[in-house]
């Protein structure tokens, strides 16, 4: 019988080097991410139903009409509340389990079991914190700082919203028409949080911090933008209801593939005058391709993770942006980072691979929705029609978040100045040059 | 359209509100049941083992206003482009708004090849 190295070490080593079944790691990863799932799903539900039935029907008792239209018209931002907190709790959650997956180690497994309530010990610790502002800081930058970061991924999330729930219940006004644009432009608000928390901590490495994440999301912002014009040259909405909607009917109907001209590849063989119409959706395929790797490549630049996490680089900048923040803001800045990234794996989610849609036949899917909503209260909040757009959506951004942390795991960190330059000098060209690609193809149809 | 924009500006204005009843609530909740316990040190801005000797409201690189300076010119860009990457689908003389797009971006590219060779690209 060979001899590991894993028992060389246990011979020579004075502590027991612990083999653990991956297995069984995966699979309590898995248990505990669906009792999550639950406490995320039951909080929100349970806060938008509060706000949209209970408490106006209890209003409108007492003959308060306005004030229960108000807390009807309030209740996404109820739900996004309740909704945001949970979520993050889960993801920091999930990406450290994740990461202890990767490398072969246990991970968090003390507070809770398998360490299933560690992030809520670890926020209830930062609210208890001392609220430290360093001599010398600009007081109300400072306290201003997180609340700037951490407000446009609430607000960010709305659009989102009518998406994940299929514009039922109260959700229906969260459908702006101008979706995709509504979230690009909040979601590069953020920047000034970080730039003001970094330049009003009066400390060299908040500075560089916030100027350093600065320069890198208004760098990335280009190629990302860039790569959602083009999917709106493809799909012709700035809808996200629309884009979402159009990708309805099975996995090879998401923009991923080509962009609903998967079928014209079919025309490739036979070889021969007909293959040209092929040629034709073969280009589609390549060039959405394309554009979700550009689109994932620059989302995760934008949200400063690794391996461009240049902004907190911890072994040149201790945290970044973060170092002086205590207690409460610093936890904003944490909520906010997560949050951001939510954000852009959902939207991702809408925009590639199919949203709210499950991979199968629109009659197959029609009928998993009658079965949850109850047609003599349609439009209800307790029309239960929401919980499966929402729960397909919420597992592909949580299947895109793991494969973020699984790039976390395995890449090493860029140097400043090629993160720059990969930006300037690759992706925005290329990604220019994509739009007019997009474009012929798009008219010589 | 006028809801819409009613509908947005609601929403965002709720969404910093929020944002600040948060901390507000947060930081009362920790001066009610939390400790505070100032000192000198602690009041001092973190260094690595030295002590901080002047503060950082100080000039800095002129590469980073550089950049944002160049990222202006390609975020107007973009709110022309997304019109037009709208109306694009349904358009009838599509030939016309590829060369029109083609000339508008041509002009900009021409100002990040000048930035590309004035070096404003490269980080030291």
């Amino acid at each position: 019988m060979a001899v590991s190295n894993l028992d060389l070490l246990n011979k020579f080593r004075p502590h027991k080097v612990y083999k653990r079944n991956w297995f069984v790691g995966l699979f309590n990863f898995f248990v505990l991410a669906v009792f999550w799932f639950a406490i995320i799903y039951g909080a929100t539900s349970i806060t938008t139903i509060l706000f949209a039935k209970i408490l106006p029907e209890l209003l409108i008792q007492y003959g308060l009409f306005p004030l229960a239209q108000i807390t009807f018209f309030l209740a996404p931002i109820a739900a996004i509340m309740v909704l945001i907190p949970a979520n993050a709790t889960f993801l920091v959650l999930n990406e450290r389990k994740i990461l202890a997956l990767l490398t072969v180690r246990y991970g968090t497994n003390r507070v809770g079991p398998d360490g299933f309530l560690q992030t809520l010990a670890d926020a209830v610790k930062l609210l208890f914190k001392e609220d430290n502002i360093p001599g010398g800081a600009d007081k109300v930058l400072f306290s201003l700082a997180p609340v700037v970061f951490f407000a446009p991924g609430v607000i960010a999330f709305i659009p989102l919203l009518s998406v994940a729930t299929g514009n039922s219940g109260p959700f229906i006004m969260c459908d702006l028409s101008i979706g995709i644009l509504f979230i690009l432009a909040v979601s590069s608000i953020p920047v000034i949080g970080l730039v003001l928390g970094g330049w009003a901590s009066n400390n060299k490495y908040s500075l560089m911090g916030g100027l350093r994440s600065a320069a890198q999301a208004i760098s990335y912002e280009i190629p990302m933008v860039l790569t959602v014009i083009s999917v709106i040259l493809l799909t012709g909405s700035i809808n996200l209801m629309e884009i979402n909607d159009g990708q309805v009917g099975g996995i090879l109907n998401w923009n991923i593939f080509a962009f609903g001209n998967l079928p014209l590849l079919l025309h490739l063989f036979p070889l021969g005058t007909g293959s040209i119409v092929g040629l034709y959706g073969l280009a589609f395929l390549i060039i959405s391709f394309i554009l979700f790797f550009i689109y994932i490549i620059s989302a995760i630049a934008e949200v400063n993770r690794i391996p461009f996490d240049l902004p907190e680089a911890e072994s040149e900048l201790v945290s970044g942006y973060n170092t002086e923040f205590t207690g409460m803001k610093f936890a904003l800045f944490f909520l906010a980072e997560y949050t951001a990234l939510f954000i852009i794996c959902l939207l991702a989610s809408v925009l590639f691979l199919g949203g709210g849609h499950l991979p199968c036949s629109v009659e197959t899917e029609m009928a998993i929705l009658n079965s949850l909503s109850n047609a003599h209260i349609a439009g209800d909040v307790y029309d239960f029609g929401w919980i499966l757009p929402s729960m397909v959506l919420m597992i592909k951004a949580y299947v895109l978040i793991f494969c973020s942390v699984w790039v976390r795991a395995t890449l090493p960190r860029l140097r400043y100045d090629q993160l720059l330059a990969f930006s300037w000098k690759y992706l925005i060209p290329f990604s220019l040059v994509n739009i007019f690609v997009v474009a012929i193809l798009v008219s010589i149809k | 359209m006028t809801s819409q924009v009613i509908q947005i500006a609601i929403f965002t204005a709720v969404g910093f509100i929020l944002g600040g009843v948060l901390l507000t609530l947060s930081l009362a909740i920790q001066k009610i049941f939390g400790i505070s316990n100032p000192t000198k040190v602690k009041k001092e801005s973190y260094e690595c083992g030295m002590k901080a000797f002047h503060d950082t409201f100080i000039q800095y690189d002129v590469k980073y206003y550089l950049f944002a300076l160049i990222f202006i010119i390609f975020d107007v860009e973009f709110v022309f482009l997304v019109p037009w990457a709208v109306i694009f689908d349904i358009a009838a003389n599509k030939t016309f708004l590829i060369i029109e797009a083609f000339i508008f971006v041509f002009i900009l590219v021409l100002g990040l090849i000048y930035a590309w060779g004035k070096g404003v690209l490269e980080f030291d």
